[in-house]
């Protein structure tokens, strides 16, 4: 810690910025600091517009599949030729900066996979029209028939039918997403979807969720089987559909683990050439010695909170969940000035070189990628102040 | 101290303000500025983003004529004008009204001849030129789009402009939409919206594959003429910006107060050029975006809200209550009477010449009806 008015505490500051690369790169006319092993390096601030990705994950998550009859080979069985779409059937996730940002596009995906589930009708597998429009209203055009009204002239007045989601009576949802207010998520299969389809999850969301590799349900008599009973009671081992397709419930799935499970993001480090004593981290009982400036953990930044909604009526089952979104600028130091403190070794500062580097959990390894500032900026303001004994 | 109607502040005491046997820290302890004039975008002009143009398709995209909109009413061009918007989101609902304006103003053309659109140019009449998924949309009337309840009121739903929950912008086409038009943006537009990385020669557009799906850009051949080609789109498409809008279409980043006082000379490094500091204090444009989402009763996504600061009118940068951290040394308090500071403002502004950002700083526009104020404490070595 630095006291601001110590007697002989000599300050000096150096300011960086930089717009649109991780790196900063200069060799400054003069040594800025002489004799550095007299000094402390303090990070009294590091502001930035950029918020790292939450994870690399870029497998298809939830692959929705068709369901057969009684005796039909699994591998066999493909969408027709006008499903042909595959984002229609695969959920790849686009990068995604917040919890709530992937959670509205998995809630999108399976919102337009029911809404053309739905314009298809519900007979297993029909062709798909033409045109499938996925938003709220969508106008079209009917035409004239018989007894449709006429103007004056004799010409048909228009009339229109919608199309869109927003007119069907479930707004097309046979399958919904949603978070649970303890912060896992949770898939509602309605019996029309669990009597056309199933899901294959991916390898790595099988790891994070904690969701079984195919998520079915099936029915036999008075019993309903789902994969917690065994993947015999989809297909058997020659891979031909066991039990009958149709389903008469609703079954929601729930994650095992929190939707956070999501966010991969360890730190966001700060790497200096300056004469820095080094860090010593231990993975994993392993020793590893580094050289940083600052190393800011980016689950501090994280808030991730739920609501109780309680009336005259009881308690509510509306799940609103909060979330913070680093994306504006923001200072990571929290305009804590003693966040990263760094004595100094022998030598002198001449060249300042910084770059950042952001740090992901991937399945029990540590990935280091240079933080892609190719549209952003950062700044950070470094104090040198004498040491005192 | 407090000025108005300038961002230069001096004054010369009568008396010296500290005792010049000792040694002093000061920090300013209190920033008030007016932003009236600190728009996110720093245009003196007015500046187009984005604008429409037609898909002829089999004509050169290269001839203004062929794909130009009609110029009135403008409904197909988006500008920002100079001091108009103080919060990114103003921006995103004009951009919005801007898209139910396009609904309107190419409703009332309608798409009744698809040969100048999406429709092939010399096909030998407006019904063979209506080749699936191409649709012939009759022109509405204002009546019609005024009627409330109607089915066609807005207008045919060609453009949507959507936020995703991590701030990103989104805009949704119909495929008549993509299948007759594309959107060009200036480069500035593009890095300001997140869309440079989906842009085909600064247009944005879809086309559909054999399979259906749409995959950006292929709206022209790579023939000497650029012959415009179909679009084939069977759905709807979102176009979704590569970053969160927050993170770019908010210019401003710092404001900075510089004296004359006697300081140590820091260093400052700014996009990798050395230059002297004599900044004695800086805030940032700090935005923190809260985002939640509502599922209701029955579980079904209801809504997502977005909350953010809003940086606008006069703001306290440093309030006298917070913990103030930021001391600068003063190297001689002797006959300390004269006092001058400047107030700037920095923002990322676009370098057309190079086609990025960087940063600039000048000195913040005061109105004369307008105040900034400081305070400063100096304290005493011990």
């Amino acid at each position: 810690m630095t006291t601001a008015n110590l007697k002989g505490g000599f300050v000096k500051s150096l300011d960086i910025s930089r717009d649109g690369s991780s790196a900063s790169i200069t060799i400054l006319k003069s040594a800025f600091l002489k004799k550095t092993e007299n000094y402390v390096c303090q990070m009294t601030k590091f502001i930035t517009n950029i918020t790292p990705p939450l994870n690399q994950l870029s497998e298809i998550m939830f692959s929705i599949r068709p369901k057969g009859i009684e005796g039909e080979d699994r591998d066999g069985l493909n969408f027709p030729a006008d499903w042909s779409v595959e984002s229609w059937t695969n959920f790849r996730p686009t990068p995604h900066y917040s919890l709530v940002g992937l959670a509205q596009q998995l809630q999108q995906f399976f919102h337009k996979f029911g809404f053309i589930l739905r314009r298809i009708g519900s007979a297993r597998l029909g062709n798909v029209p033409g045109k499938l429009i996925f938003i709220k209203h969508n106008p079209v055009r009917k035409t004239f028939e018989e007894g449709d009204p006429i103007d004056e002239f004799g010409n048909a007045i228009p009339l229109y039918d919608d199309h869109g989601w927003g007119g069907m009576h479930d707004e097309g949802k046979t399958i919904q997403f949603r978070l649970l207010p303890d912060g896992r998520f949770a898939m509602e299969f309605t019996a029309e979807f669990s009597s056309n389809f199933y899901i294959v999850v991916g390898e790595k969301t099988q790891k994070i969720t904690g969701f079984p590799e195919t998520m079915f349900v099936t029915q036999f008599g008075v019993h309903t089987f789902t994969a917690d009973d065994g993947l015999d009671h989809l297909y058997d081992d020659l891979d031909l559909f066991e039990n009958p397709p149709d389903v008469d419930v609703n079954i929601t799935f729930e994650s095992l683990y929190s939707f956070n499970s999501f966010d991969h993001r360890l730190t966001l480090d700060c790497v200096a050439t300056f004469p820095l004593s080094n860090t010593i981290s231990v993975v994993n009982g392993k020793e590893e010695h580094e050289f940083l400036l600052s190393r800011f953990p980016l689950v501090d930044f994280k808030r991730f909170e739920t609501d109780l909604k309680m009336s005259d009526s009881g308690i509510s089952n509306e799940v609103l969940i909060f979330e913070d979104v680093n994306v504006g600028l923001e200072d990571l130091s929290r305009g804590n000035p003693n966040i990263a403190t760094v004595f100094l070794l022998p030598g002198n500062i001449q060249q300042v070189n910084l770059q950042l580097w952001t740090r992901y959990y991937n399945e029990g390894k540590i990935d280091r990628v240079k933080t892609d500032m190719s549209r952003g900026f950062w700044s950070t303001k470094l104090l040198f102040s004498k040491k005192q004994t | 101290m407090l000025q108005t109607g300038s961002s230069e502040t001096s004054c010369n005491l009568r008396h010296a303000l500290l005792d010049d046997k000792l040694s002093y820290m000061f920090t300013v302890e209190a920033l008030s500025v007016p932003l009236n004039k600190a728009p996110i975008n720093p245009v003196t002009v007015p500046t187009e983003l984005f604008r429409v143009l037609r898909r002829n398709q089999g004509l050169s995209s290269l001839i203004v004529a062929e794909t130009n909109m009609p110029p009135d009413p403008p409904f197909s061009e988006f500008l920002i004008q100079p001091n108009q918007f103080f919060d990114v989101s103003a921006l995103v609902r004009t951009i919005a009204n801007w898209a139910r304006g396009f609904n309107r103003g190419a409703s009332l053309l309608g798409l009744e001849d698809l040969r100048p659109f999406g429709g092939e140019h010399d096909a030998i009449s407006t019904q063979a030129a209506e080749i699936a998924p191409l649709e012939i949309l009759q022109a509405l009337t204002e009546e019609q789009m005024d009627e409330v309840g109607s089915d066609v009121q807005g207008g045919y739903p060609f453009l949507t402009i959507e936020l995703t929950s991590d701030a990103a912008l989104q805009i949704v086409g119909h495929n008549n939409f993509w299948n007759n038009y594309v959107i060009q943006f200036s480069a500035y537009g593009a890095a300001l919206l997140g869309y440079s990385n989906l842009l085909e020669n600064n247009v944005l557009s879809y086309t559909g594959d054999v399979h259906g799906n749409a995959v950006p850009g292929g709206w022209v051949d790579n023939d000497a003429g650029k012959t415009i080609l179909v679009g084939n789109i069977i759905s709807e498409v979102r176009a979704k910006a590569t970053h969160p809008i927050y993170q770019s279409a908010d210019q401003r980043v710092k404001i900075a107060v510089q004296s004359h006082l006697p300081i140590v000379s820091n260093m400052s490094v700014i996009d990798e050029v050395e230059t002297v500091d004599r900044t004695i204090c800086e805030k940032y444009f700090e935005n923190k975006l809260e985002t939640s989402i509502l599922f209701n009763d029955s579980g079904a996504y209801e809504s997502a809200t977005m909350k953010t600061t809003l940086y606008s009118g006069q703001f306290a940068f440093i309030k006298k209550s917070d913990l103030h951290t930021e001391w600068m040394k003063l190297m001689t308090a002797l006959d300390l009477r004269f006092f001058r500071f400047y107030i700037y403002i920095t923002y990322r502004v676009w370098d057309t010449t190079k086609n990025r950002f960087r940063l600039s700083e000048k000195l913040l526009d005061i109105p004369e009806t307008k105040y900034w104020g400081m305070t400063l404490r100096f304290v005493s070595e011990v």
